[in-house]
């Protein structure tokens, strides 16, 4: 009987699981229409969730804010201008909302990501070693990728490109399809071991050590 | 099995560490390791209190790191980076000199027996001195290539990307309709506006209706940024006629979900859907279909993915992807299937879509600067690689 609610909650997951699944089968209208409200909801249970974890955010810095922590001052003084920012009409597009934008987060953002190379380049000079195989390809395929897309070379010696490009296509395609794929096929074996695992009642091994 | 010395309990017969009380586990013949040493110091309950540390933790940290060689004993202090690497925010607080009472770490351990299996940090070289040099290099040679424009090849190449999209949007008319989703933030801003502004002119000249949305939040804001830069660039150019304004979707919020609904119903997934109905002339019951051409800038591998696998494969009509340059080479096996149409990518093929519709843009004005930078990227590449194999350490 205590399981009830659990089971409950693994058909409904189920049912709905199914429903958006054939719709990408079966281009019927009452699925198009069921699968779109189901998707509304999940977007609503996203943002509740987003609200919470916020919430938890600032309720952790508004007591280090009691405390003086300048840090957290301006955390939770820069989230409450944000939020009601983001709340008002027009939000980010308009007014205060446009300036910060414009003054504060794009300026700052880019800043930060423009630092990205630079530590990029420190961390080769740092930690680079071509004796490692893994150092090594790295080193051939940092030099391959730079070479082949210089403005100023790429023009007098296309053959960079070409190389380039061929690099991308062969072995860094065929890994990185192996990877997506790879990772598809373990995520739903493991959502199905899960759910399988909730029906037969039987406990995984992490279940078990928990209880224990 | 092997059981804990000092719970008691049963653990598998590999594990290092006990599960239960995270003490380390004797296993006879097993030659110590330096994540041993260092696991085995820390106790299982967390040293820090409130962000700081106490007095007997910091010299139990302080002894740690100094036992491990990576700490140098003089004054305490060592490379920050190498310490964090190694023991994570204990050591952190230390070398930035946080901890009270804590000059001259007091715990001394015995240092463990040599082992082949240690591992040893590179030892520091003047690190700051480094990156601040590297650091003076990048903003010099970018200063540098900013004032002439040496470098700036007269015909730039041209891939077949480049040329496909150029099609694409050249065979449109003046009674379509292309959506452009603009997926990245302000941090890759710079690079995507570059490819984003000669496609944006590109349909202005061809005068067809286009509908703004994004997947971020900071997509509307971006995208007005590249319409007004692409309107003032055409303006100065005497390239752009009278084309009609974007009508914006705005930001729809959900990734997967958001597409879904996008694909089912584009008016219904917007905002404010009736406002989108009337300024788009796009009904309610109509599917993505709706539109002649999708074009996607995106700084983000999992939105592309999202646009390849929800949207394409519900539609006909071609999606083109405009990515960053790191985003490009994980979204290639979706153009190999299809999927994704054409995918253009970085400052190369913004630099070859400006010389195709014959405007020397802000990607022409930056080659110089892109070439010396990515010269001096090489440049310390190369010394890196060389340093390297002239230095000790082997593994």
């Amino acid at each position: 009987m205590n399981r009830l609610p659990t089971l409950t909650a693994v058909v409904l997951a189920f049912a709905s699981g199914i429903l958006v699944f054939g719709n990408y089968f079966w281009n019927s209208p009452l699925l198009g229409s069921t699968s779109q409200f189901l998707l509304k909801i999940v977007v609503l249970v996203s943002g509740v969730a987003l609200l919470m974890a916020a919430l938890n955010l600032a309720i952790r810095h508004v007591r280090r804010f009691r405390e003086r922590d300048v840090g957290s001052m301006l955390l939770v003084g820069g989230f409450v201008v944000a939020f009601l920012v983001g709340v008002a009409p027009g939000g980010f597009q308009t007014g205060v909302g446009r300036w910060m934008y414009h003054w504060l987060l794009a300026p700052g953002m880019a800043a930060v990501f423009a630092l990205v190379p630079i530590f990029l380049a420190y961390a080769l000079y740092r930690h680079l070693d071509l004796h490692d195989v893994g150092g090594f390809l790295f080193f051939v395929g940092m030099v391959v990728g730079i070479l082949g897309q210089m403005p100023a070379l790429a023009a007098q010696f296309p053959i960079l490109t070409n190389f380039r490009q061929f690099f991308l296509n062969a072995p860094g395609a065929a890994a990185f399809r192996g990877i997506v794929l790879g990772l598809a096929v373990g995520v739903v074996l493991a959502l199905l071991l899960k759910v399988f695992s909730i029906f037969t009642g039987r406990r995984s091994q992490t279940q078990v050590r928990e209880t224990d | 099995m092997s059981v804990c010395p000092s719970c008691g309990k049963e653990n598998p017969p590999d594990a290092e560490f006990c599960q239960y009380c995270n003490q380390p586990l004797e296993t006879p013949g097993k030659p110590p390791r330096l994540l041993s040493q260092i696991q085995g110091l820390i106790p299982a309950e967390p040293v820090i209190t409130s962000g700081r540390l106490r007095d007997s933790d910091s010299q139990l940290a302080a002894g740690l790191a100094v036992s491990s060689g990576v700490v140098s004993e003089k004054g305490g202090r060592s490379e920050p980076e190498t310490a964090v690497a190694i023991t994570g925010a204990v050591v952190d607080d230390i070398t930035e000199g946080q901890v009270e009472g804590a000059e001259e770490p007091a715990f001394k351990p015995t240092p463990p027996p040599p082992s082949p299996t240690v591992v040893s940090a590179p030892a520091p070289t003047g690190g700051r001195n480094a990156l601040a040099i590297i650091a003076s290099i990048f903003i010099g040679v970018i200063l540098f290539g900013s004032i002439g424009n040496l470098l700036a090849p007269a015909t730039p190449s041209v891939s077949t990307s480049v040329k496909n999209a150029y099609t694409f949007i050249e065979i449109l008319s003046s009674s379509s309709r292309v959506l452009l989703a603009w997926d990245y933030d302000p941090a890759t801003q710079a690079e995507l506006e570059l490819l984003a502004q000669p496609i944006l002119q590109h349909l202005q000249q061809k005068q067809v209706n286009t509908v703004f949305m994004s997947l971020r939040p900071f997509g509307p804001s971006v995208a007005a940024d590249a319409y007004n830069l692409s309107s003032r660039l055409g303006a100065a150019n005497n390239m752009v006629v009278a084309s009609p304004n974007p009508v914006e979707f705005g930001f729809i919020p959900g990734e997967t979900a958001a597409l879904r609904s996008l694909t089912l119903s584009p008016v219904m997934a917007s905002n404010q859907p009736v406002l989108s109905a009337q300024a788009s002339g796009i009904r309610p019951t109509e599917t993505i279909d709706a539109f002649d051409l999708i074009i996607e800038f995106s700084s983000d591998f999992a939105s592309s993915q999202q646009w390849a696998e929800q949207v394409s494969v519900r539609t006909k009509k071609p999606l083109i992807v405009a990515a960053s340059g790191a985003v490009a080479p994980a979204l290639l096996p979706y153009e190999q299937t299809g999927q994704i149409r054409v995918l253009l990518s970085g400052y190369p093929d913004a630099l070859a879509y400006e010389s195709l519709i014959g405007q020397r843009g802000p990607a022409y004005q930056q080659a110089s600067a892109q070439t010396l930078a990515l010269l001096a990227f090489l440049g310390v590449l190369f010394f890196a690689a060389f340093r390297s194999l002239f230095s000790s350490s082997k593994h």
